[in-house]
């Protein structure tokens, strides 16, 4: 894992003073790491899960080296979060993970605070703050009056018995994720953002909601189901919202809460197949919905606007970037050999296993996640061509970024196999 | 002991009046006009042996500014300079609150009020001295209730003066009295070392302000258990003034390029403000 780390980060091309802080920074990390996972192995707690996401966040920060023009104050703020990441996802330490999933919080909020262009991004900063840290608060004061530090611990630890307690728990990892209800802080943060900020909020950052409630899953008593169905029927209901909203960035975050719904479904139903599923979801969702932002940039560069209604005919300029799009929006529909038609058919077949009721919202996110797809497509792609946008045909950096962010579609089999295992 | 309370009030007094202003010993006057009674009072609890805790305690939380008796502070502040707010809200605490110390009855009820006051009471205020009184009343509120605990509250207040310290300092070199003034500071570095200084006083988890929540909650909880949970949410919204703060700090900060240009010292400073944190988590 650290080797990945380190390639990635040397993989980026900096300035002589930036290269060595990240070099330095890298060595810290590794100077960390290596004494507690040889002399005090309590420190460090890995499993699948925490291998996937660091890879994941590898992964995201080369494509933003890709997209954007990073400069010496991005560089330390993607690199601090990134390394903030790294040991949210590696350390053993529940106080220890606490302050580090609070702490993604202040380089996330210095990115649309710097980065965002319009003034409603303070708004967007006041919410994020909100929502997380006045939700986070009981789960510090759980950790504190519960005395139990440590994750390895908690297969010895009995289950918390009060539905109330567990909710208070799940509830700072349901604002992160987000879930219905609590999501409304997510469009406003996507819209706000900048595309690097959007795309590591949609790939790493949601993550660390449903990497709280892996963790954590052996304390919840067995009434936390009502959570997941009810995060089940919030998708349904977010499939709905999608199709009265206008700007594109929205429309996608509206559907990346729908994935994650499905995510603490899955996450949260407490069966050996649905635990599988959600990590599978996690890997899909993280890239797919990156990659659906960072195109929906590139159209925006040309557009200079997001509306659905003004911006049209982009097919007749750009070929490739249309292409890619579909492909994503494919994947991001469960199209057959994409991950999320993997885990989401284990995620319905679990679900309609325990209870055929499901049925009812399930049909509801299918359908008009087809929908939704479809009416973006044609409005983006198909129509008359606005003289708004710029007359250039794709370039380079459109077509690499699409396909990278389509590789990991290649993978699938492997991972599939690697279940299989 | 009541030697000792009414001294400190003397020391304070030239050097609140060491610069010959009118609004400065306006300010001075009004803190003596409002400590001299309550000292009385004390003394006189004190002689009389008639109803005696209820007097000490009266005029002990006249003296701190606690929940009944709060309202001297803004006006007080909003006088004064900096370094005499910083003097005000951590030195001049320590004697009230250690003889505070051996009272039990209604310190419970009276921090809850206290903290509540600080919380909702800057919410729509434009002078920055005023918000940070209402901040000061709020920390007040926190350490009254932590003040049966000597390391706890010791701890507490010297890692309140450290950040006051730091926010003062950058303050006063900026010269910034009203939070339009905040605004001033978008140019340069310090804005984002402001930043990070004001989001610490609110109390966000990873910097040196929320060691402050931590030890208040570790004692919350060994008193009352989980029943605290929804008071205390509802005071995580006292944030919405930092927020403001901070807000109108960023405001201006049209361009990326005056975020880029910054020099990354500041994350080094971030640094500094997490690392006691680690300690902590050491030492436990």
């Amino acid at each position: 894992m650290i080797r990945i780390f380190i390639l990635t980060i040397s993989s980026w091309r900096f300035s002589q003073r930036t290269q060595y802080i990240l070099l330095g920074s890298s060595i810290f990390l590794i100077l960390i790491n290596l004494p507690f996972a040889t002399f005090f192995s309590t420190w460090v707690f890995h499993d699948f899960l925490s291998y996937i996401l660091i890879f994941l966040t590898a992964y995201i920060l080369i494509l933003i080296k890709l997209i954007t023009n990073v400069s010496s104050v991005l560089t330390f703020l993607l690199v601090i979060l990134s390394a903030d990441l790294f040991l949210a996802f590696t350390v053993d330490n529940l106080i220890l993970f606490y302050l580090l999933f609070e702490f993604s919080l202040v380089p996330m909020s210095l990115i649309i605070l710097g980065w965002g262009f319009q003034p409603e991004r303070l708004r967007a900063t006041l919410y994020i703050l909100f929502y997380t840290i006045t939700s986070s608060f009981p789960f510090l004061a759980f950790i504190i009056y519960s005395g139990v530090p440590f994750f390895s611990d908690f297969v010895c630890v009995n289950k918390i018995r009060e539905l109330w307690v567990t909710f208070f728990v799940l509830l700072p990892f349901l604002v992160k994720l987000p879930v219905f209800i609590v999501h409304l802080w997510l469009p406003k943060a996507h819209v706000e953002a900048p595309a690097f900020g959007s795309m590591v909020l949609a790939a790493i950052l949601l993550k660390l909601g449903s990497f709280g409630i892996w963790r954590l899953f052996p304390l919840f008593s067995r009434r936390a189901l009502i959570v997941a169905v009810f995060s089940l029927m919030g998708g349904g209901l977010c499939r709905l919202l999608i199709n009265i909203q206008t700007d594109v960035k929205s429309i996608i975050a509206y559907s990346s809460v729908v994935h994650i719904g499905l995510i603490s479904f899955s996450l949260l139903f407490g069966n050996a197949l649905a635990a599988l599923a959600s990590l599978i979801i996690i890997i899909a969702h993280g890239v797919c919905s990156s990659g659906l932002f960072c195109l929906i940039t590139l159209a925006y560069e040309r557009f200079t606007t997001r509306r659905v209604v003004i911006a049209q005919g982009l097919l007749s300029v750009t070929p490739v970037l249309c292409l890619f799009f579909a492909l994503l929006l494919l994947i991001n529909l469960r199209a057959p050999p994409s991950l999320s038609l993997l885990s989401e058919t284990n995620i319905i077949y679990s679900a309609l296993s325990w209870n055929f009721l499901t049925i009812m919202w399930i049909s509801l996110l299918i359908l008009f996640s087809l929908i939704y797809s479809l009416v973006l497509f044609y409005s983006y792609f198909h129509g008359q061509p606005t003289p708004l946008f710029a007359l250039a045909s794709d370039s380079k950096k459109e077509i690499r970024l699409s396909f990278f962010h389509r590789k990991w579609w290649l993978l699938s089999p492997f991972i599939f196999y690697l279940f299989e295992l | 002991m009541w030697v000792g309370i009414e001294v400190r009030i003397l020391a304070l007094m030239p050097i609140i009046t060491q610069y010959k202003l009118t609004r400065l010993n306006e300010a001075a006057l009004k803190y003596f006009l409002i400590q001299i009674p309550a000292g009385l009072l004390f003394l006189g609890g004190r002689l009389t042996m008639l109803e005696r805790e209820t007097l000490f305690f009266l005029a002990l939380l006249i003296k701190l500014g606690a929940f009944p008796f709060f309202a001297w502070m803004p006006h007080i502040f909003s006088g004064i300079s900096f370094s005499h707010i910083f003097l005000l809200s951590t030195l001049q605490k320590i004697p009230p609150l250690v003889t505070l110390a051996s009272f039990n009855f209604f310190v419970s009820a009276v921090s809850l009020l206290t903290i509540s006051v600080g919380a909702f009471g800057g919410l729509f205020l434009t002078n920055i001295k005023k918000m940070l009184a209402y901040s000061s009343i709020s920390h007040t509120g926190w350490m009254l209730r932590i003040s049966a605990y000597f390391y706890m509250w010791v701890s507490y207040l010297i890692f309140y003066s450290f950040l006051l310290f730091f926010l003062f300092k950058q303050l006063t070199s900026a010269q910034i009295k009203s939070i339009s003034q905040v605004s001033t500071l978008a140019s340069s570095g310090e804005s984002m070392r402001f930043w990070v200084l004001i989001l610490s006083l609110a109390g966000l988890p990873p910097l040196l302000g929320f060691t402050l929540k931590w030890i208040s909650l570790g004692v919350l909880f060994h008193l009352w258990g989980l029943l605290i949970l929804p008071v205390v949410v509802l005071f995580r919204l006292s944030l919405y003034f930092y927020a403001q703060i901070i807000i109108s700090n960023t405001i201006l900060i049209n361009s990326p390029k005056s975020l880029s240009t910054l020099s990354p010292l500041f994350l080094i400073f971030l640094n500094v403000r997490i690392t006691p944190l680690f300690f902590l988590i050491l030492f436990n």
